[in-house]
This record gives C-alpha cells, structure tokens and sequence, in this order.
C-alpha cells in the first residue's frame, strides 16, 4: 500500500480584479493532480516558476486547505483520510509529514533561538514536553544534520543560507516523520553548497526511512534525489514516470522541451543536442487555455487531435509510465 | 481612469453628507448658546430670545439640518451669526489670504526641498549632503511661530526690509502678477510656514533619491553612456517623486494647521483666524462652512494624489 | 576570434562598509579576445559583478578601486576620444565625460533580473531611443525606425506595438529582450551578460541564450557571460575564468577546463553538480565549509579552509595564475 495517495486535488486562489467593478478570478494553482508515493521512495516534482508547486506541496499537507480532492495518509497501519480527519488523526499527520520550506530566510521565527524552533515542534505535538528531555533531542538533531551544540542558543540571522536550510531540516526531523516535503530545499543555496544538503537529505532519508516529495525546478537536482518523477505544467501533471524514463524517454512534449532547455554541463556535448525552443511563455493561470493547457506552445499538436477542445487525461502509455497527451 | 474618477466624486459625496452631519452634531452639543455670547455677559434675555428666533435657533434640530443643508446647496451657506453677512461673503473676504499663504508655503518649500534632497542624494556622504541634513534637522524641530516671531523682530522690525503685517488687497493676490509681486508682502508669513515643509520634504526625497539609485535600472541607465543629469533628472527623479507626492499631498492637508499659527503670529486676517473666533463666538454657520470647505479639500486633494500618480507611474494608470 | 580586445590586470576594490572593509576584489586578472565569448563563472559574492561594474567604471558607494588596469585595445578609442599616445587606453584613467562615451557605446551591459532593469515609468521604445541619440547623434525620427530594427532583430514582433508597452506589460523574457536590444543599440565592441538568465525559467533561459549568441555571432561583438552555472558555460563560452572570493583562479579554454580542470575548486564544483547524463546517484562529491567573509577574508590562498591540499604555503602565500599548459592558467601551489 502507497504511503501517501493523492487524487484529483484542486487549490484555487480567489483573487480580485479591476477597481470599480471586482471581477472575482481564481488562480488555478493546483487543478486536478493525483500522485501516489511509496514507503521511503522520493518522488520529485518538477516545473517552472508558478506552475503550482509549492501550493501542492502546501496543499497536500493542509497548511492550505484544499477545495476539493482526496489526500489518503497509511501510517501505523491505518489508513487516514487527511481532508476529513478528526483532531486525533490531523495531530498524527502532523507528526508523519513535514514540510521543508522553500525560503529558509522567512520560515525561521529571526526572534526564537535555534534551540526552540527545532524544539517547537516537539512541544506542540507533545512529543517530549519535559525541557531537558527536548534539548537533549535538539541536540541530537542538530548533530544530525551537521550542526552542533554551539549552535543550540543562536538566531537565524546568525547562520549561512546552507546552515538556515539545515536547521529547517532539523526542523521537520524533530517528529520523526514518515514523509518530508522538501520545497526548494538548495534554491536559496550556492552550489558548492548545494551537494553538501543533497548528500544530507540522501544520508537522512536511509537512516530514518522516509519518504520525500522533492520540489525543485531544477531537473539535474531533481534526476538526482528521485525515484520518480511528476513534471507540472500550468497547475497539472502531464508526466509521471521513473526518473532513468524521463530522461530516456520523455512523451510528453513539456517535457521534452525541458530536458532539452537544460543546459548541459560538458562542452563536448555542444551542438549535438537537438533543441526545442519552446514559443511564448507560460500563460496566464486564471485563464489556462482550453483543452491541453500545453497547446499553446505546443510543438507536436496534431491537427487531426482535438488539443484545442479537449483536456487530455492521464494514460499509463507504458507500465508506470503515465502521460497526459493526445498523441499517446 | 474616468469610472476611477467618477467613483471618487461618488465617494466624495457621500463623505461630505457625512461630515455635514458630524459637524452639525457636534456644533451645536458645543455649550454655550451663539445669542447669549454674542450679546455679553450682561445680554437683555428679551433681545436674546428676539435673535434666537431670527437665527433660527428656536426651531427643531432637524429643521435646522435640513435648513443649512439647502442653503448649502444653494451655495449661499447661510448667514454668520456674527457678522450678519451671507457665510460666503464672510469667506470670500478671507479664504484667498489663506489659500495664497498656504500655496506659497508648499511652493517655496518644493521649489528649494526637491532640488536639495536630489543634491544631497547624489553627493551622498559630502559635507553638502550633511548639510542638507543637518538642515531638515533642525527646520523640522523649530517650532514655526517662534520662527515668525524672530523673523518679524529681525528681518521686519530689525533690518526693516519688509512690513509686518502684510496689506495686500485678498483680490489683488490672485491676478496674474499680482500672484508673485504681492510675494514681497507675504515672503516673512511663507517662510515660516515653508520652512517645517522643506526639512520633511528634503529628507523624503533624499531618502527615496537614495533607494532609488540602487535599483538596477539607474545602473543600466548609467551603462548606457547616459550623462549623469540625465541618469538623475530622467530616469532616477520621476520614481523617487512617488512617495514625495503622497507626502506633499498630506501637507496640504496638515498645513491648516500651520496657516492658523501663521496668520495669528502675522496678523493676517485669513481663514486660520476665522476658524478660531467663529468656534469662540459659536458662529456655528461658517463653522459648519469651514468644515465642509475642508473635507472637500481633502477629497479633491486625494484625486490629485491619485492623478499624479497615474501621470507619474504607467503601473497605476495601466493596471 | 581576434586578438586581445579588454585586458584586466591585478584589480583589487574595496567596499568600505560600517561593518569594515570587504575586500571584494583580491587582484583579479584575464583577457577577453575580439569575437569571443568569455565565461566568468563562480558563486554568489565571489565578486563577478563588481568585476564588471568596474570595467564600466560603475563601482556604487562605498566602493573604491585601490589598484589595477582595465586595458581597452582598440585603434580608433584614442582618436575618438580625442586623447593622445598609442597604446590600449586604461578605462579606469579616464575621465567621467569620456567613460560616458565608452559605456553604451563600445562595452555595454545587460543585467541580471530583468524584473527590475528597466525603469517602471518609460516605455520600452523610449529607454531604447535614448541609447541611439546619445551614441549616434541620430534623430528623432531616425531613432524610432531603428529602434524598430532592434526589436525586430531580437524578435519582439510587432516592434511598434513592444516599443509602446511599459516595462510591467512585458514578461520577463521579453523584458530581457529589450535589455539586449539596448546593448546592441550602438553596436558595441563588447557585451556584458551579468547572469542573464538567472531569474528565467530555464525554456525562456534556453531561447535568451540562444539570442544572445546569435547575435553575438551577427554583430561581432565579444560577450563576456557572467553565470553560475556551469552548464551554460559549457553550452556558451570559447574561454572561462573561474572566480573564487574575489580572484580568478583558473583561466582556460572551455574544452580543457571540463576535461581536465586544475585548481581543486573547480574540480570540486564540477564534481558537485548532480549530472543526469553521467546516472550516478551516490553521494555527490561536495565541498566543505562556506564561501568565507571578504571583511576578514583567509590569508594566503582564499580557498585554503575548504582545500583538501591545502598546506603550509597554502595558509601564508597567496598563489598568483601561471600559465600549466598553453592557455591554461591556476592559481595553485599544489599544481
Ligand atoms: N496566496 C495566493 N493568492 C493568489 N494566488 C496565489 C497565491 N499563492 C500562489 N498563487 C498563485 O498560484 C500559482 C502557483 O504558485 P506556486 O507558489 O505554487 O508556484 P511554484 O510552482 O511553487 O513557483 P516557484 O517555482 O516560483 O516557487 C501562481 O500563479 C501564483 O501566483
Ligand atoms: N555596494 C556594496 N557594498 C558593500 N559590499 C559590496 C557591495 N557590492 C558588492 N559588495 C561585496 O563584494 C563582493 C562581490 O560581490 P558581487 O560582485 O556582487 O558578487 P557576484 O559574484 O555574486 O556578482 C561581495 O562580498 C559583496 O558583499
Ligand atoms: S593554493 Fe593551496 S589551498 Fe589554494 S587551492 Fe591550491 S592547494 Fe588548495
Ligand atoms: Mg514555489
Ligand atoms: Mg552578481
């Protein structure tokens, strides 16, 4: 059984338009998305600025409540039904999934010292309430994650990017949960930087046996930490498949015309790439274009394929390979 | 832009029914009763009663509202107490003194302020620039009718240079020239009142020239070869004035204020001291009238707020 | 590819700040030929972009050159600035009158977010316009057709309709753009990317870059690309120099550096990026420790803390580029 499945969530935001007359629009952010994700396996999800990502990420964990959709946690060998779970059940969730921020700068509180906001977590879950009890935790966690005991009576600002992101990955660690979120956890990174987290969350991952939603919109980043992959366009998935199928056998033109985007770091690859400039830009979310989000831009529309009109569903095109394209 | 201006006016409308009634309450909870003050301690209560009737006083509340309301619209603004006169005679005697002194005071001070606060941005850190400091220090922290009293010992009565009280006729301060000759009369009264102006207006536009000049364009603009007036006065001026309009549209607000201490340390004869001695007297018609002339000021003030803005920023007037 | 066109030679800039002195620039040094692109690659605050505001003599308060030359090696720069002597013309010596007649016009310069490097209330056409009357001494009239020339040359069609628009009606790609038609606009010997893409999707980033280096190719300018990441400097560049805290320390062709990199930072770094090509998904090989502080900076190599060869020299002598194989500079004892 899947540790976390997700069917057909939608997140809209409401938002108001023009002066005189408000015009209510809503952002489609998250519209129609179902994934599964197994026991200590990573599934990475990747896509441009604004395609919904992080409101996924938000969403699934009921930090923003979704507009409709159904979120099934299996832990401890039940089965929750995390949108219509009782005070009980959600204090469970919180304990199983985590979520790591995208923007370590914003996500600390600049006013509590290290020591607390690792140990907040444990308070309010009443996981250990007795203060010597948690430090000894903190501490702990802390080591975990490359810091030390120097480091407990510290305020943010005190910290590297690289360290802040570390101290929201201790952050999330402290309840020792089945599964973490991870939004953009090396964006805010240098790249000498950047491995020293990926290695961290690699090392994590194995000791504590957990299972991670990566968010990126690096695909290199991505590729790395993943079993599978979810590429999003425009608040949807259009491609699930194993990582090593993705980057041998992307289907969905999105996706090709991302891998091909990525630049490539070896010169003597120059050249020999074929490269699919894709036109225009993203749309706008309040009004995605009717039938495949993606026709606008689309390379491989075919004209005896109804794109315009209808919004393609997802297939299994090959085994755990699923596509939302008219052409397969 | 028209449905925003049109709303606005809506707004307006709304606002000023609003603060008719506010000040009407008020006026009239205020003690003391407008017939017995104007006829002295020692008034005939025969004569009393006698001008109560003739001011209306006797009649309901409510008739009264209704009453001033249509003499409103009528724009006549019905008849001071005090002065036995049509209100808008009363005003129309005064209001361009004020008017005159408070729009010179706001001149003055963005005439000098805009240009110094660029200057001290621009020569960040110079003794120029500490200057232009220093300076917004300490005009902000003089207290403006200690100002005019120096002034007025000094320069007026010292040096002898100009009068004291100024005497130009309210109807010549308004023509064409007389609008900047009548300035030699009113220059001691301007700078007092423009000189607290300048020191906020100064620091805002030096702050916001500051913030300005880092942003990535100034340094495009720069790398295009463009002369450095142009970087300043094209490209960095015009998005530093954002916040300095918000500001100068406030003090076009908070300058009654000022035009009150002003008038009284001057002897000029304008609105501030109207306002003082009607509220004494409980001239409660041109109370009332001041008012009303207030809030639409406000209201009017805010649209040209808002139309400078949409002139200045294409994101307000694009939307 | 021509001879030498821009030389930097031993620049060392200070910021003096209330907190101390960031020693931003520790005697940066490389070359940029004619017609080529140059590469300038490292991490955040390694100091790329005060590299280049320097050659633009455009160093913000409280920034200040202590030493150094920026070589400009053109023929017709001393006749057209009317300055006398022969010689490549030292940028930082010149006056600001004659800089403003260099900036623009022979190295111009497009910048990072192209959220925020137009200015809000022109529109687009108007902050190209002005580079053209500047430098070309053209009209009105004259400046309008070739503004529309410069749209249509970075494929913002129909050039009237972009040319009207505020900067806040374009999307960032187009907003990007515009900044490069503004660098061609006088056509300039040398181009200044400062991490171009860096705050584009990567598809808008993959069509910038592909722009850019066509037009490189059709206006024979030289580009110098300032980025972080090595992929593009891959996909783009003729030469590298690699930048860490303020020097350059290894300087090549871009065949020779991936395939043979030199100086243990950048093998580090190339060893640290995940490679999906490569399918290897052990631990990655990282780098230790963080970018250090350039208010109190490490003595000796500046790379020293985080250098596995690191020795004795290494913490006291400050290693300076030597040339290991034909165009292939380090700076590193231990190479
Ligand atoms: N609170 C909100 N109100 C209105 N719209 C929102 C809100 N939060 C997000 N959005 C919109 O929803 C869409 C998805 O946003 P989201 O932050 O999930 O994107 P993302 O994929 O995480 O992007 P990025 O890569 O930039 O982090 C965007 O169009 C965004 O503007
Ligand atoms: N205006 C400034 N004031 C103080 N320090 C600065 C300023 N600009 C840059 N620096 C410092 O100079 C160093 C190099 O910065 P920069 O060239 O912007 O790096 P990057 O390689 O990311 O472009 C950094 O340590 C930075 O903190
Ligand atoms: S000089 Fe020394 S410390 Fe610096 S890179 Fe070389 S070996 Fe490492
Ligand atoms: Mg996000
Ligand atoms: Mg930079």
């Amino acid at each position: 059984m899947a540790l976390l499945e997700v069917s057909d969530l939608r997140k809209y935001f409401v938002v108001e338009k023009g002066i005189v007359r408000k015009n209510r629009n809503y952002v489609k952010a998250v519209d129609g998305v179902s994934f599964t994700l197994d026991k200590n396996q990573t599934l990475g999800i990747v896509g441009e600025s604004g395609c919904g990502k992080t409101t996924l990420g938000k969403t699934v964990l009921r930090l923003l409540e979704p507009d409709s959709g159904v979120i099934t946690l299996n832990v401890n060998g039940r089965s929750i039904n995390v949108l219509d779970a009782d005070e009980e059940e959600m204090r469970l969730v919180r304990k199983k999934m985590q979520m790591v921020f995208q923007d370590p700068q914003s996500s600390l509180n600049p006013r509590m010292p290290v020591k607390s906001i690792i140990g907040e977590p444990l308070k309010i879950l009443k996981i250990a309430e007795d203060p010597e009890e948690r430090e000894g935790i903190v501490l702990n966690l802390l080591t975990d994650v490359g810091l030390g005991k120097e480091h407990m009576e510290r305020y943010p600002h005190e910290f590297s990017s690289g360290q802040r992101q570390r101290i929201g990955i201790a952050r999330a660690l402290a309840v020792g949960p089945d599964l973490i979120i991870l939004d953009e956890p090396t964006s805010s990174v240098d790249v000498s930087v950047q491995a020293q987290v990926l290695n961290l969350l690699k090392r994590l991952q194995e000791t504590w046996n957990m299972a991670y939603l990566f968010i990126s919109h690096d695909l290199g980043v991505v590729y790395h930490m993943s079993d599978r992959i979810a590429v999003m366009y425009l608040g949807k998935i259009v491609e699930v498949a194993d990582a090593d199928r993705i980057f041998d056998n992307p289907l969905h033109p999105y996706t090709r015309a991302l891998l091909s985007a990525l630049p490539f770091p070896d010169p003597e690859f120059r050249g020999k790439k074929k490269r699919i400039l894709l036109e225009g830009t993203v749309p706008d979310p309040i009004n995605p274009p009717p039938g495949c989000r993606f026709h606008t831009r689309c390379f491989e529309r075919k004209a005896n394929r109804p794109c315009k009109r209808e919004e393609p569903g997802m297939r299994e095109v090959e085994k755990k390979h699923l596509v939302a394209c008219h052409n397969y | 832009m028209r449905e925003y201006i049109v709303k606005k006016l809506a707004i307006a409308v709304i606002v000023l029914i609003g603060v008719y009634t506010i000040t009407f309450v008020l006026t009239f909870m205020m003690p003391g009763d407008p017939a017995r003050v104007s006829m002295g301690q020692f008034g005939n209560p025969e004569t009393v009663k006698l001008i109560r009737q003739r001011w209306g006083l006797d009649r309901p509340r409510y008739v009264q509202y209704i009453k001033y309301a249509g003499s409103f619209l009528k724009g006549e603004m019905g008849m001071s107490f005090r002065y036995d006169r049509p209100v808008l005679d009363v005003i129309k005697y005064r209001f361009p003194r004020s008017a005159y002194l408070g729009l010179w005071g706001i001149l003055f001070s963005i005439v000098l302020s805009i240009p110094l606060g660029i200057v001290a941005a621009c020569k960040q850190n110079t003794p120029l620039d500490n200057a232009a400091v220093l300076f917004s220090q300490i005009g902000r922290s003089l207290p403006s009718f200690w100002l005019g009293m120096m002034l007025i010992a000094m320069v007026a009565v010292g040096l002898g240079w100009v009068k004291v009280v100024p005497e130009v006729e309210p109807g010549r301060l308004w023509s064409f020239s007389g609008f900047f000759t009548s300035l030699d009369d009113y220059i001691l009264p301007v700078i007092t009142l423009g000189t607290g102006l300048m020191a906020t207006t100064t620091r805002m536009t030096r702050s916001s020239m500051l913030e300005v000049i880092r942003e990535d364009y100034i340094t495009l603009a720069r790398a295009k070869g463009l002369p450095e007036r142009v970087v300043i006065l094209k490209h960095a001026l015009r998005n530093a004035l954002i916040p300095v309009v918000t500001l100068i549209g406030m003090q076009f607000l908070l300058i009654v204020g000022g035009v009150i201490i002003t008038e009284t340390v001057f002897g000029i004869n304008g609105i501030g001291r109207l306002y003082v001695t009607s509220i004494q007297m409980r001239d409660y018609p041109v109370v009332i009238a001041l008012t009303l002339i207030y809030a639409f000021g406000v209201v009017l003030i805010n649209l040209l707020v808002d139309l400078t803005y949409g002139w200045i920023d294409p994101r307000v007037r694009l939307r | 590819m021509g001879g030498k066109l821009l030389e930097i030679k031993d620049l060392v800039v200070h910021f003096f700040t209330e907190d101390g002195v960031v020693k931003a620039l520790d005697g940066v040094g490389f070359h940029v030929n004619s017609e080529e692109t140059f590469a300038l690659v490292g991490e955040t605050g390694c100091g790329k972009s005060v590299t280049m505001l320097s050659v633009l003599g455009l160093i913000p308060i409280p920034g200040k050159v202590i030493n150094g030359e920026v070589l400009f090696y053109d023929e017709d720069l001393r006749h057209e600035l009317g300055i006398g002597g022969s010689g490549p013309v030292d940028l930082l010596k010149l006056s600001p009158e004659l800089m403003n007649r260099v900036r623009g016009k022979r190295i111009s310069l497009i910048t990072q977010d192209p959220m925020t490097s137009l200015n809000p209330v022109y529109t687009s056409g108007n902050q190209i316009m002005e580079v053209l009357t500047t430098h070309r001494g053209v009209d009105r009239r004259g400046a309008e057709s070739e503004t529309f020339r410069l749209l249509e040359s970075v494929a913002l069609v129909p050039p009237k309709q972009i040319a009207e628009k505020y900067p806040h009606q374009l999307s960032g790609g187009e907003r990007q753009r515009v900044v490069a038609s503004i660098s061609l606009a006088a056509s300039p010997n040398l181009i200044i990317a400062d991490e171009p893409t860096t705050n584009l999707d990567v598809t808008v980033q993959a069509r910038i870059l592909e722009l850019l280096l066509e037009l490189k190719e059709r206006f024979r300018t030289s580009l110098i690309m300032i980025t972080h990441d090595l992929g593009i400097v891959a996909e783009t560049s003729d030469r590298v120099g690699v930048m860490y805290a303020g020097s350059v320390v290894e300087l090549s062709d871009v065949f020779a550096l991936f395939k043979e990199p030199l100086h243990p930072y950048t093998k580090g770094l190339l060893e640290a990026i995940p490679n999906p090509r490569k399918r290897r998904k052990g631990p990655l090989k990282s780098i230790p420790g963080s970018v250090p502080d350039l208010i109190d900076p490490p003595e000796g190599c500046r790379f020293h803390p985080r250098c596995e060869l690191a020795s004795e020299i290494c913490r006291e002598d400050k290693p300076e580029l030597r040339e290991i194989s034909t165009g292939h500079y380090v700076a590193c004892h231990h190479v």
